[in-house]
């Protein structure tokens, strides 16, 4: 009952007329990013990063969170009228929601999938709403070795099932947590890896690194493609038929349940929830032997799973501080940025924020669903502008981006830098999302391990003594043997690369 | 080059699969390599930091551990990339020896990449170039000329809508951050400029 009046002060905050401005806005440049060729809502919330620079953070948080889901929206706008997915999670739906689109039924698909995606993400909002008090009372009660031992799952879970190699993925973490070094040791307080340089005393700064990664990165790795020109369906063609709609809702119902749950695990990425949702599809579904010819259940059941996931995927994130996937860890380093550090305390410390944050989830899933679906001949339109032209406007917002965080154009080096390491990644078959998440991560990471041998005096007994931590340690363990056991499986089943980039 | 070459939209010749496959190969092993090397180095790097102290792990407890596995993983794919080129190596000198085409598995390589490495080189030494001119010139005046190189001569747009973007990503995206969204962008250090109001 507590969470429901914190809920409604939440929602006071959240529908005040700035922060609902913010979280239009936000779902506007989000659906605009999530068009563009590569640039998905990780990408995009890295680059708009600084236009929440002199916000509050409120404000700040609900335009990001806005932008990612968003973008997510406008990613399923290309797999349905391109055939190219804007992000991993909709890769799947390119099957069906493509064939939809030669059959001339594109509205359908894309109404499905905005109607699919709000009722996916509000199921998990309302889970959100219900677990976080309870389950941040629980992250509470847990210590440093426990906490240690929980990361490791999570990075065991994103090594393992994102990208076909665990041993890339194993790179990936390790440099990371290499960049994450660089800084003042937060226990001795002399200066570590900075190299003499005083700019990296308070450590690599996330935002030019996100932007560097996953903007310029992805920019410079589609420099020679031509973006294709699609047409809009019109607005009649969108509402599905009465059996659109009968068939659609036990795949919405099941993709629900399927993202919320799996948006739980920390580190498994919402690209593994449409994939489950699609895989389930082809299991259940009355209409099965359809699925991959045009089926409105190949568009329903993985578009609702991966917005399900995505909302239900903000619960690790504030009840344990653990993000589930890269962009929910550039939106803990939007919350770092701001001074407040994403976890369990931050119920009883920032309770506005959090509450208006996860009230504005429910008021951003409500706007897209109003204005995307009329709004589809304007994407269109947006997509059809020249790639060159926008791919220069970007850049300026590159730029903008690095160096306002600290008014530093060392940044933009740091930004130039890992945007080729980025693209190089790409090349090489590197995925981004360990090395996001471990740098991201890994002050708490070096942290919790730290703790922890202090408090047994430099024991690592303590990680098997304690039995939860001993748990988390052994599915870790279980989770990263598996995986490199069933390398060889996921390299036929064709999982993407890396699938939230 | 071969079937599979292409010609992007500013007339840059992007790379074929043979070559993207050569190219790959040896950027992959330049990367393994690199991987290597930052291992050692943070190896190396973190035994001028405290292993252990009083109080339990030093500064270099992390670092030494994490650089020594990153050079392990490093020679770990290094060694796979080597027994990869060698097995195609041994496939394509059967499948020759016996008449046929390239094995199957040798075509099986990374699709043609979308890249085209001149704008690749060009966009980064255009930023390297905006980096270092942003503090003398101003953003106003770098970005101007940066958005015309890039539309212009990259993206090979007509003169009329270059200008007009190039101002509104300049002069426009300038007021709109310092102005409206107070987020100050830097003004020109040259006093000439910045008596301009650059």
């Amino acid at each position: 009952m507590e969470s429901f009046s914190f809920l409604i002060d939440g929602f006071a905050t959240a529908l005040s007329p700035q922060n609902l401005l913010f979280a239009l806005v936000g779902c506007l440049l989000g659906t605009i990013l999530g068009l563009l060729p590569g640039i998905g809502s990780t990408a995009g919330m890295a680059i708009l990063i600084p236009l929440t620079l002199s916000m509050d953070p409120a404000g700040a948080i609900i335009m990001l969170a806005a932008i990612f889901y968003g973008g997510a929206y406008g990613g399923t706008i290309t797999s349905v009228l391109l055939n190219i997915p804007g992000e991993g999670e909709s890769a799947i739906t390119c099957l069906d929601g493509y064939q939809m689109t030669l059959r001339g039924r594109a509205g359908v698909a894309l109404t499905t999938a905005g109607v699919g995606s709000f009722l996916g993400g509000t199921v998990a909002t309302i889970a959100l709403v219900f677990a976080a008090q309870p389950l941040s009372e629980l992250g509470l009660q847990i210590g440093p070795p426990e906490f240690f031992s929980l990361i490791l799952i999570g990075l065991a879970l994103l090594v393992g099932l994102v990208g076909r190699s665990v041993l890339m993925g194993l790179i990936s973490a390790c440099l990371g947590l290499l960049i994450a070094m660089v800084g003042i040791d937060p226990v001795m307080g002399e200066p570590r890896f900075t190299f003499g340089l005083p700019h990296f005393f308070d450590g690599v700064s996330y935002v030019p690194v996100l932007v560097g990664l996953f903007g310029l990165g992805e920019l410079l790795a589609t420099t020679g493609g031509s973006a294709p020109r699609p047409a809009a369906p019109r607005l009649r063609d969108m509402l599905p038929s009465r059996v659109d709609a009968r068939r659609s809702a036990p795949a919405v119902a099941r993709g629900t349940a399927i993202g919320g749950v799996i948006g739980l695990i920390p580190g498994v990425s919402s690209a593994i929830s449409s994939l489950l949702a699609y895989s389930t599809e082809r299991k259940l579904s009355r209409h099965r032997s359809e699925l991959g010819t045009g089926a409105v259940e190949g568009v329903a059941a993985p578009e609702t799973a991966n917005n399900s996931h995505s909302n239900a995927s903000f619960i690790p994130l504030f009840t344990l501080g653990i993000p589930a996937s890269p962009a929910i860890a550039v939106l803990m380093g939007a919350f770092l940025q701001n001074g407040l550090t994403p976890g369990p305390t931050l119920f009883t410390e920032e309770p506005d924020l959090v509450w208006a944050v996860i009230a504005s989830l429910f008021i951003g899933n409500l706007l897209l669903l109003i204005l995307n679906v009329p709004l589809v001949g304007l994407w269109t339109r947006i997509l059809a502008i020249p790639y060159s032209v926008l791919r220069a406007v970007i850049f300026a917002f590159v730029i903008i981006g690095s160096f306002a965080v600290a008014n530093s154009v060392a940044d933009i080096y740091v930004m130039i830098f890992f945007g080729i390491l980025g693209f190089v990644f790409r090349q090489v078959g590197i995925p981004l999302a360990p090395l996001v998440l471990t740098l991201i991560l890994g002050p708490f990471l070096e942290g919790a391990l730290r703790e922890s041998l202090q408090i047994s005096q430099g024991s690592f007994a303590i990680f098997i003594d304690r039995p939860l931590s001993l748990a988390f340690l052994i599915l870790a363990g279980v989770i990263l043997l598996g995986s490199v056991l069933s390398s060889s499986f996921k390299r036929k089943a064709g999982l993407p690369a890396d699938a939230e980039v | 080059m071969s079937e599979t070459d292409a010609t992007d939209s500013i007339g840059h010749t992007q790379v074929s699969v043979s070559d993207g496959e050569r190219g790959h190969r040896l950027l992959a092993t330049f990367m393994a390599c690199a991987v290597i090397a930052v291992g050692v180095a943070a190896f190396v790097g973190s035994r001028a930091y405290q292993y252990w102290t009083a109080l339990g792990p030093g500064p270099g407890f992390f670092p030494s551990w994490l650089g020594g596995l990153l050079a392990v993983f490093g020679a770990v794919w290094l060694a796979q990339l080597w027994r990869t080129g060698r097995d195609r190596a041994g496939a394509a000198h059967s499948s020759s020896g016996e008449g046929g085409a390239p094995s199957a598995q040798a075509s099986e390589v990374e699709a043609a990449p979308a890249y085209s490495l001149p704008t690749v080189v060009a966009i980064v030494v255009s930023l390297c170039v905006v980096a270092a001119v942003l503090n003398p010139l101003g953003y106003q005046l770098s970005m101007l000329l940066f958005l015309l190189f890039h539309l212009i001569v990259l993206g090979r747009r007509g003169l009329l809508l270059s200008t007009v973007i190039a101002l509104g990503g300049s002069f426009g995206v300038f007021v709109v951050f310092t102005r409206m969204l107070s987020v100050p962008l830097p003004t020109a250090s040259i006093p000439f400029l910045s008596g301009l109001g650059l």
